[in-house]
């Protein structure tokens, strides 16, 4: 069953445009949404979050559009954000008594016993906390109630690797049920590569590739040789070809008709290789 | 209810502010006290100003990454800028208890103060249509901060400031030039505080079209 389903998302704005974007994503998945800064990752997620209207297209959250109940629509999202979203001035209990407030499935017990875990002040104003202290807020904030839906917005970026592997648990144990579904756009690829099942690419406001992280790995090989083995009908095969003094590396299509030489060497690339080489053979 | 949730949410939000709220009547108490001819007119006034200003905070307080927080939110669009009206109607009526309570104990400690009364003229309404002035201009000030959207701190600081000194120095001028005051019982202060409100509300309707367009 498809969670979240994105049909032909437009956002227009003067120097950039968010072009016919679709996806979807079934129930008990992580999809990374990656691509570099500016390509149309921050818009994206607010368009289906409804932090912007979107120009056309349509979001649904298990059935469900925005305009048919904005109130179930938004309780059935948990957004953290890449900066801490919270009013600075306010403190964890003031957190506390709001999410009480507007969420009739928040748990105030789970809330307080995430809070004690990961020893965030209840007395401190939010804007005390450090970077690693105000996204654990903010998973607390999205754990502690019934969503069908987490969206992360480079949400573990300038974390410290123990926070960043404890929060990637927390996605993983919430997808667990195969119930609820995770969208987490990042630049830390290494972060997909552990817990991604599909792979959003986006750039210049429009998909590259959409497909299951392990069919896109298998795609491709990562190949090094030297400069006399980079004929021109290999070059022109080959995707975002990076030369140096001492030879070249590149993305090769597992399904090309073309034989790899043997002299190359070939090894199976990471999400993070081949995005780069990607961008660069679109540059 | 959602509405009344937002209100609490923009006192959470500035609560720690709202001790101004508290030092208006103080200073309006030393001044009446110590001056010959103190108004209980002006001191109230003096606390509806603070209450003008602390109105528009919950702006001001927000910034451009809380949106991930404050518009995430279940509610439907244009129930929190109703908050923010409604968080704006408690804090001039909260300036006007103070300052009341401020003139109240002043004239317990200063019977010659008078405070319904001034030269026999019954002045009771004028209280009344000072509450309704002071939630026009802070009716003024929230649909200026929604229709505009302000990023710009210093416009922020301008619009928030403005009203309240226009306000205080309007009816202040006011109270220097009228020679004799003219009778303004309860019932055309009853009027003018209705009006003052209905307009209030309008307002606060502009504002929530304003962002149901916006799609907020």
């Amino acid at each position: 069953m498809e969670l979240l389903e994105v049909r032909g998302i437009t956002k227009k704005y003067a120097k950039f445009t968010l072009r016919d974007i679709s996806f979807s994503l079934p129930a008990g998945y992580i999809m990374g949404y990656v691509g570099r800064n500016g390509a149309g990752k921050t818009t994206t997620l607010s368009a289906i979050t409804r932090l912007i209207r979107p120009d056309s297209g349509t979001v649904t959250i298990d059935g469900l559009r925005f305009e048919d109940d904005p109130i179930a629509y938004r309780d059935s999202i948990g957004y953290i954000g890449d900066s801490s979203y919270f009013p600075r001035r306010m403190t964890l209990r003031d957190i506390r008594t709001v999410l009480k407030d507007f969420y009739p499935s928040f748990d105030a017990a789970a809330f307080d016993a995430l809070a004690e875990k990961w020893e965030l002040p209840d007395k401190a104003q939010i804007q005390t906390y450090s970077r690693g202290m105000k996204v654990k807020l903010m998973f607390a904030a999205a754990l502690c109630r019934e969503t069908k839906i987490l969206i992360l917005d480079e949400a573990t970026t300038g974390l410290d690797p123990r926070v960043r592997r404890e929060i990637l648990k927390l996605l993983q144990d919430y997808i667990a049920d195969g119930k609820h579904s995770v969208l987490f756009s990042t630049h830390i690829m290494e972060d997909l590569q552990d817990i991604a099942d599909y792979i959003f690419f986006i750039e210049r406001g429009e998909k590259v590739f959409c497909e299951p992280k392990d069919d896109i790995l298998e795609s491709y090989l990562l190949v090094k040789g030297g400069p006399e083995e980079l004929t021109p009908e290999l070059e022109r095969l080959l995707i975002g070809v990076e030369k140096h003094d001492y030879g070249f590396q590149a993305l090769y299509p597992t399904d090309s008709a073309l034989a790899l030489p043997p002299a190359l060497s070939a090894e199976k690339p990471t999400i993070d290789q081949i995005v780069v080489h990607i961008l660069e053979g679109r540059e | 209810m959602r509405i009344l949730k937002f209100a609490h949410l923009d006192y959470l939000k500035t609560s720690r502010m709202n001790y101004m709220l508290l030092l208006f009547p103080i200073l309006a108490a030393v001044m009446l006290l110590a001056s010959a001819d103190g108004s209980a007119l002006f001191a109230v006034g003096y606390c509806l100003f603070a209450g003008i200003v602390l109105a528009a905070f919950p702006y001001n307080l927000t910034s451009e990454s809380e949106r991930g927080f404050l518009q995430m939110l279940p509610a439907r669009p244009g129930e929190a800028v109703l908050g923010h009206f409604l968080y704006g109607l408690c804090m001039v009526l909260a300036s006007f208890a103070v300052g009341m309570l401020a003139v109240v104990i002043c004239h317990l400690v200063q019977p010659a103060l008078t405070i319904l009364r001034v030269d026999g003229t019954d002045v009771s309404g004028l209280y009344l249509a000072l509450i309704g002035v002071a939630l026009l201009f802070t009716g003024l000030q929230s649909l200026l901060m929604t229709a505009l959207r302000l990023e710009n701190i210093h416009l922020v600081q301008i619009i928030r400031i403005v009203p309240a000194f226009v306000f205080f120095f309007g009816f202040n001028k006011g109270l220097d030039m009228t020679e004799a005051m003219p009778d303004f019982g309860i019932g055309p202060g009853l009027a003018a505080l209705g009006a003052c409100l209905g307009i209030y509300g309008l307002l606060a309707l502009i504002s929530r079209a304003i962002t149901i367009r916006r799609g907020e």
